[in-house]
């Protein structure tokens, strides 16, 4: 019997996989999105593909394997979190406890998170005086720019510690976003070629 | 009830979304918080969609680098784009570090160490807030051009019109003519093209370093040369930009202005918080998640620096 | 006995929160302000969005009347509205600026104060509690505050009444350049300033209520209540709640920048050449596309916020009344994600006729036909819940059958629309009027009624006069379908929306009778409503008392006390064993089994996959 309680697991391999995903995917994308910029359509029509196809790819995948679509489970038994009306400060109470047990004090890590954001940064500002082209230092910046942004997200406000699920939660809707910038990128494009002067 | 019944069914239907169990395994008010960031990041996002969709369909886009790149107290000569902005970021950094120090000891209800990160921490955003006010100012009163990008513009008569516009973009809005700096590109294509049009009041003609503007007649060029004469340097305010599109100084301030508003509301409540610690008041519910909640505000603040860097300065 | 339960309450409850101690410390004592005013309590919190929207509904319909009164009687001099407009009609006739006012405020009362505030407000703070099983929200004070926003931001909208220029009147969705130049036209001034201040406001509070119904659905729900034990309406509550806080903030920043436009002379949205008097505008290079699209990424998915509540509870009315479970429940759960889903990134459709990108049109025309796939899975499990059911004919029950048919009626119209090539020729005509009507206003009111009717003796404890909601549903069906069905031939043919008279020619002012017919039914379908509030305002102190379970329900907030009482239940919260469609199930002597029964006490009902 598993007797572990969800959050209080080191960092499991899935969450790490996750956030070390999410670079290059991201990248790709973003790259696209650099790509959709000049006015070429070929870009917002490969994000439409990618946007369909991957919940589609999902949802065929679910529906062949004879699984459901979403299951909600995630199998221990005993939960530290219960909820129980009215004792939300003695589970913050318990739960900063149990994490202060298991953990061993991370400001060694902080000042490791402090160390990567500074140098990408010293980076960033490098690759802008270097004669790289346009593009290049486009699609750079982009990607520097999302890994700062893991970093503050994933080690400063404890979001790697979170359940994955949590994680998904807050990392999905981001996807939105990243189908306005193409429609707004594939927009402005146009209106470039027909804007007079 | 039934116990046996109830046993034999429980552990396939146990889970952690099966209620009663906080499935996150997260307060309500730190996921409130979060979900609240997640928000404000999506109205951050429609700032800076926004600024790439207009820049995006203007030529006329200025270069950031030609923009920032003075530092306080080094004089109107002085060439380092980022330099300074990259200061102000290694300060939020800085901020972000000692916040999370101060979340940490507050987990371990070391008051004083909270509190004394807090203050670090505020005086970090402090220095922020000071910083994008002198980047404002500078912005807003101008800068001299350095000599080193001097290209000149000439009149009929070769008289030198001014020395200090690195390139120049001559476009026509209400019948006169403007020559405001831009970038190198576009100065061949644009002049040939503005000829044909311009031709009322001026002939123009262009080769990759001059321009040349003929009145013809008794055509006085009086708008621009006044605006010539006005001085040697440029100031941007929200609906000027002598550096090309007044889109970009628009919303340079409006988007830096909401995040230092962002930056501002939140110094307000880590001072009240920081106050609160100090006086013990958390010390009744026995948790400082004020502080981690706060916390997770003020690194949003500086997530949201991250990208707003990214596309005010970084990105040409 | 009340006094022991609410103390127990009020001792399980005290802990929640630190803003709830204090409220409670004083429970006995509790002055009428602090008790009905000012209340940090969900139920009361419901029934003040649910007053206010009332109002703010009465208002709404009544612009509407007195545009279809200039529509039907073209010049006519009404002399009433002469007194009670004013300047704003000399002689009785309202004038065309005022018309455009009378557009504008009807849409945005009538789709955020009432559809968006006034339904979910009042439903998810009613129910959301009620049906996961907990004794509040996550933060009541943020609930309360939300309220307050909501308030005070209709309080605004409607003192755009009073000043000197008239209201804004460049349409709900204030495009560009109409509303960001101030002097483009008279309700582009004093009118839209107060329009923007509003709507701040009123995201400030949805985006505070958002939080706290997303919170309370994932973390406070009761043992046992899984989320495929949700019922449906709690379901589309959550979605949309989380459809508000996404979509919501880009406006908020489109907003922002209309607001700098107007007042700082910036050119976000303004175009170079625009002409206003005679005078070239200095502004230049703002593109009036940019903000379609920020508006729209935010007022597509603002249809669904309007409309999934009201499919939520017309589901769960429908199975209440038809005694039979939903059919297809998982599949509806994803119908409603897959709307949500799909909301976000149909948005363009809205523009084809804009002068966008051609290319995006076909982009949309593709995501937007999508939408049918779920919204057909939808209708068809409505349908198939009804099939050889044992239909109990409650006024609630109407509405939701109504619900049903305006939502076919105007949903099929929706599918022309989604082409861009036959928008070309329905565009602003008619015809989109009538569809959005069918499928978003009027199906969502019919939503509304059908939760002010099933629901109304939860919040006042008595039942409303079944008589008078029969009358009431049948007036305004027949008034709504009166009304709107003459327009999509209208449409048809071209007749433009928004436009103040249809006299100038030959081809509209054919359609002059048809006018008169809607205008005539929209005054019988105005008049119908006060039906409605007379029955409301009357049964909340003389309707016959509340049984416990007057509709033998499923569902948890069923079982709470007939008089409501602070956290919800006296005693234990109950814990939930079944999903909540147990209803006419072979092998139980009832044909409902609630949800908080054990499968231990109704063995001779239970099957094998019941488990």
């Amino acid at each position: 019997m598993e007797t572990q309680t969800l959050a209080h697991k080191p960092i499991p391999v899935y969450v790490k996989s996750i956030f070390s995903a999410l670079i290059p995917v991201l990248t790709l994308v973003l790259i696209t999105v650099t790509l959709s910029a000049k006015n070429v359509p070929g870009g917002t029509i490969a994000a439409l593909w990618i946007y369909l196809l991957i919940p589609a790819y999902y949802v065929v995948s679910r529906l062949l394997s004879g699984k459901q679509l979403l299951t909600f489970s995630h199998s221990n038994e005993s939960h530290s979190h219960e909820y129980v009306p009215g004792d939300e400060d003695r589970y913050i109470v318990q739960s900063i406890n149990h994490h202060l047990e298991h953990h061993e004090s991370p400001v060694k890590k902080f000042v490791k998170v402090f160390w990567i954001l500074l140098v990408v940064t010293l980076i960033e500002v490098g690759i802008a005086y270097s004669s790289l082209s346009k593009m290049t230092m486009a699609v750079l910046f982009m990607f520097f720019t999302i890994v700062k942004a893991i970093y503050i997200a994933g080690t400063f406000m404890h979001l790697k510690d979170e359940t994955k699920q949590f994680i998904w939660t807050l990392v999905l809707p981001v996807f939105f976003l990243i189908w306005f910038i193409f429609i707004l990128l594939t927009e402005s494009g146009y209106l470039l070629g027909h804007r007079l002067f | 009830m039934d116990t046996t019944l109830s046993t034999s069914h429980a552990p396939a239907k146990t889970s952690v979304w099966s209620g009663g169990v906080r499935p996150f395994n997260i307060s309500y008010g730190k996921m409130m918080m979060w979900f609240f960031i997640l928000s404000d990041f999506f109205t951050f996002m429609g700032f800076l969609f926004a600024y790439t969709a207009l820049k995006s369909s203007h030529p006329d886009w200025p270069n950031p680098d030609y923009v920032f790149k003075g530092f306080p107290l080094m004089g109107h000569h002085f060439n380092a784009p980022l330099l300074f902005v990259g200061t102000m970021t290694f300060i939020l950094i800085v901020s972000s570090f000692t916040m999370v120090i101060a979340v940490d000891a507050g987990h371990r209800r070391d008051y004083k160490k909270t509190v004394k990160y807090m203050i670090l921490t505020i005086l970090g955003g402090a220095v922020f807030l000071s910083c994008q006010a002198w980047e404002w100012s500078h912005l807003i009163h101008g800068v001299k051009l350095s000599d080193t990008t001097v290209k000149m513009i000439k009149d009929t008569n070769g008289n030198m019109l001014r020395k200090e516009v690195p390139y120049a973009m001559v476009k026509l809005t209400d019948g006169i003519i403007t020559v405001t700096p831009h970038t190198a590109i576009l100065v061949k294509p644009l002049g040939e093209k503005i000829t044909e049009e311009a031709g009322k009041a001026f002939t123009v003609s262009t080769n990759a370093t001059d321009i040349t503007l003929t009145p013809i007649g008794n055509n006085k060029p009086s708008a621009w040369m006044e605006f010539f004469n006005e001085g040697m340097t440029f100031g941007s305010t929200l609906t000027h930009n002598p550096f090309g599109q007044p889109l970009f100084s628009s919303l340079f301030f409006l988007v830096t202005g909401f995040h230092g508003f962002h930056v501002f509301s939140g110094l307000v409540i880590l001072v009240i918080i920081a106050f609160n610690v100090y006086n013990k008041r958390y010390e009744s519910r026995g948790h400082y998640e004020m502080v981690e909640k706060a916390g997770l505000y003020w690194h949003f603040v500086d997530l949201v620096w991250v990208f707003v860097f990214t596309f005010f300065y970084l990105l040409k | 006995m009340e006094t022991s339960t609410q103390t127990q309450s009020t001792a399980v409850h005290s802990h929640t929160n630190d803003v709830h101690i204090h409220e409670h410390e004083h429970h006995h004592h509790q002055s009428f302000i602090s008790k009905y005013i000012f209340s940090l309590d969900h139920k009361t919190i419901g029934k003040q969005y649910l007053i206010t929207a009332i109002f703010m509904a009465i208002v709404g319909m009544s612009l509407s009347l007195l545009m279809r009164a200039q529509l039907g009687w073209p010049g006519e001099q009404f002399s009433f509205i002469g007194k009670l407009l004013g300047k704003f009609a000399e002689g009785g006739i309202i004038k065309p600026e005022y018309y455009y006012a009378l557009v504008t405020l009807h849409g945005t009362i009538m789709v955020f104060f009432v559809l968006t505030g006034g339904l979910s407000g009042t439903f998810f703070n009613l129910l959301i509690p009620l049906q996961i099983g907990t004794r509040d929200m996550a933060s009541p004070l943020l609930n309360a505050l939300s309220y307050w926003f909501f308030f005070a931001s209709s309080c605004v909208m409607l003192s755009s009444f009073f000043v000197m220029a008239g209201p804004a009147s460049g349409g709900w969705t204030i495009y560009p350049p109409l509303s960001a130049l101030p002097e483009a036209t008279p309700g582009s001034g004093t009118g839209m300033t107060l329009w923007l201040v509003s709507m701040s406001l009123f995201i400030a509070s949805g985006l505070m209520g958002g939080i706290n119904y997303i919170s309370t659905v994932i973390n406070m729900r009761t043992k046992g209540m899984s989320l495929w034990k949700m019922p449906l309406t709690v379901w589309s509550f959550f979605i949309t709640a989380i459809l508000g806080v996404l979509s919501f903030p880009v406006l908020f920043s489109g907003a922002i920048m209309l607001v700098f436009d107007r007042s700082f002379g910036t050119s976000f949205f303004l175009p170079d050449g625009l002409v206003v008097a005679d005078k070239l505008l200095n502004h230049s290079g703002g593109s009036p596309i940019l903000w379609q699209h920020l508006f729209w990424f935010l007022g597509h998915p603002e249809v669904y916020i309007v409309l999934l509540p009201a499919m939520g509870m017309v589901s769960e009315i429908l199975s209440v009344n038809a005694r039979k479970p939903i059919f297809g429940y998982k599949a509806m759960v994803y119908a409603i994600m897959a709307i949500g889903f799909l909301s976000f990134i149909v948005w363009a459709h809205h523009m084809f006729q804009s002068g966008m990108n051609p290319f995006l049109g076909s982009v949309f025309v593709f995501t937007t036909l999508l939408i049918a796939i779920p919204s057909a899975v939808k209708t068809f499990n409505w349908l198939t819940t009804l099939y050889r059911s044992n239909i109990i004919f409650t006024p609630a029950m109407l509405y939701a059958l109504g619900f049903v048919s305006l939502f076919i009626t105007g949903g099929i119209t929706g599918i022309f629309l989604g082409n861009a090539a036959v928008d070309i020729q329905l565009h602003d005509t008619y015809f989109v009027v009538a569809h959005f009507h069918l499928v978003m206003g009027a199906a969502s009111f019919f939503g509304l009624f059908a939760g002010v009717y099933h629901w109304f003796p939860k919040m006042f404890s008595k039942m409303m006069n079944n008589t008078l909601g029969k009358w009431h549903f049948w007036l305004t069906i027949i008034s709504l379908y009166c009304v709107f069905f003459p327009m999509h031939y209208m449409g048809m043919a071209g007749v433009p929306r928004r436009y103040y008279a249809f006299t100038e020619y030959e081809w509209t002012s054919m359609f002059t009778d048809l006018n008169r017919f809607i205008s005539i039914w929209a005054l019988i379908g105005g008049a119908a409503q006060v039906l409605l509030i007379f029955n409301f305002f009357w049964s909340m102190f003389k309707g016959k008392p509340a049984t416990a379970n007057p509709w033998k329900a499923n569902t948890l907030e069923w079982t709470t006390p007939i008089k409501p009482v602070h956290g919800n239940w006296p005693g234990e919260i109950p814990e939930v064993h079944r999903w909540p469609y147990d209803y006419s199930k072979p092998g139980h002597e009832e044909d409902y089994i609630p949800q908080h029964i054990p499968y231990s006490e109704t063995g001779s009902s239970n099957r094998k996959g019941d488990y």
